[in-house]
């Protein structure tokens, strides 16, 4: 895993990533219009990031670098999550109320509605694609020291 | 014939050969039959949503197993021991046996294929999305109607992640 | 009803591998299998002939029957969670390939003691 793959596999994943991860952002953001959200997106995230470290390869203390930095994307993604939860239980409206709906409803079938949605869409992503991405940086890792 | 029919008998005879083959990498692939069938129904099920979800997990699961075998070894077990003693097996059958007799039984209470009673669901296919506002209704009902089950898989997934670091870390390790 | 059958006999051979194997690896196989049975047949029970997936588009009538969005919300969050629980598992049998030299749980059981 050091070195990487060959020549043909990495200029492939040079052009596809980049198109990955917009799929996977404009699933994420038409979460509450179309099929997916923040778990399909997210998944999708992750396996652009997976794509990347199996074509190119990469040191150990790259992988270190962005073991740490995942899972600090992840615990705060989780954070913020909980925070949108709360928010509703201090107001007392309910754990999980759905806060802007009842003010800004917004048409169904645009992208400018949904109250919280979109937004806890997005949090759900980071925090599934920042969890995807530790695991497999767990796994590459313990092979890199065997 | 229902073309879901013919996805579920490949996809148990994917599963078959994931168990049965010889070789310990075929196998991990053979399981790939029956995910990418398990796509395939969902998206004759009309549910996109799993679909989407399913075709990416499928390969991150292979992915996986696939990086544990490179790791571990690819050798076969030597000898394929279920117990010898009798009472272990007798117990199996009448496992098995009461297991099929309790599929019976709940298939004759559910509902035929097809023909589902939505009790639960109806007020949220009704009025679901002028409350929420969102207009695909598996995320009204992820993020809104039962969000709180959402909160709960984050933090398992954010539980299995941190028992992932631990179990295969490396630092403080006695050499 | 056939369909439930066929599901039932998908969830069967996944015990079967859980019983019967010796390997961690294929166990943890048997386990996928067992899961991807679950998962299907709560999709099965929520279908309805004719039905549309739960998404409300512009040009949608208010009648159009749906499927039920419940069952998919759960199993959405459930397929998420059993790729992590997989992984978490094959951690464990990394981590006992290197205690022990092997996977298979006969020898495991003799090592031990």
């Amino acid at each position: 895993m050091k070195h990487g793959m060959s020549v043909i596999v990495q200029s492939i994943a040079r052009l596809m990533v980049p198109f990955i991860w917009m799929f996977g952002i404009y699933i994420i953001a038409h979460g509450h219009i179309s099929p997916g959200g923040g778990f399909a997106g997210g998944v999708f995230l992750a396996g652009g990031f997976i794509l990347i470290t199996l074509a190119f390869g990469s040191a150990p203390d790259k992988e270190e670098r962005s073991q740490d930095f995942a899972s600090k994307l992840e615990s705060e993604a989780l954070l913020i999550f909980l925070i949108m939860a709360s928010i509703g239980l201090v107001l007392k409206l309910g754990l999980m109320a759905n806060l802007l709906a009842k003010t800004h409803p917004g048409l169904p079938g645009h992208i400018a509605a949904g109250g919280l949605i979109p937004w806890e869409n997005l949090a759900i992503g980071v925090e599934v694609s920042a969890a995807l991405a530790v695991m497999f940086i767990a796994f590459a890792r313990h092979r890199l020291k065997e | 014939m229902n073309p879901l029919v013919i996805i579920l008998i490949l996809m148990i005879l994917g599963a078959i050969l994931a168990l049965e083959s010889k070789d310990l990498l075929s196998g991990i692939i053979a399981m790939g039959i029956m995910g990418f069938g398990l796509t395939l129904a969902f998206l004759f099920l009309r549910a996109p949503d799993l679909a989407l979800v399913q075709i990416i997990i499928e390969t991150m699961t292979l992915i996986l197993f696939i990086a544990t075998v490179k790791i571990t070894s690819n050798q076969e077990t030597s000898e394929r021991s279920i117990s010898h003693r009798l009472l272990p097996r007798i117990a199996g059958a009448v496992f098995i046996l009461f297991l099929t007799l309790s599929f019976y039984r709940v298939a004759e209470e559910l509902p035929k294929f097809g023909e589902a009673v939505i009790r639960m669901a109806a007020p949220i296919l009704a009025y679901g999305a002028a409350a929420t506002g969102s207009a695909n209704l598996v995320t009204a009902v992820i993020l809104d109607f039962r969000a709180l089950d959402t909160l709960g898989e984050a933090t398992v997934l954010f539980t299995a992640a941190l028992g992932i670091l631990i179990v295969l870390r490396h630092e403080g390790e006695k050499r | 009803m056939t369909l439930y059958l066929l599901t039932f006999i998908l969830f069967a051979v996944g015990l079967y591998g859980v019983w019967t194997k010796r390997h961690l690896i294929r166990i943890i196989l048997g386990l996928v299998i067992m899961e991807t049975a679950m998962n299907l047949f709560l999709i099965l029970v929520g279908y309805r002939e004719d039905g549309v997936a739960p998404i409300i588009t512009e040009n949608s009538s208010n009648t159009a029957v749906m499927v039920d969005p419940i069952p998919q919300a759960l199993v959405l969050t459930a397929i998420v969670i059993g790729l992590a629980t997989t992984a978490l598992l094959l951690a464990f049998s990394v981590r006992i390939y290197a205690k022990y030299q092997t996977l298979d749980l006969n020898k495991i059981r003799n090592l031990r003691g």
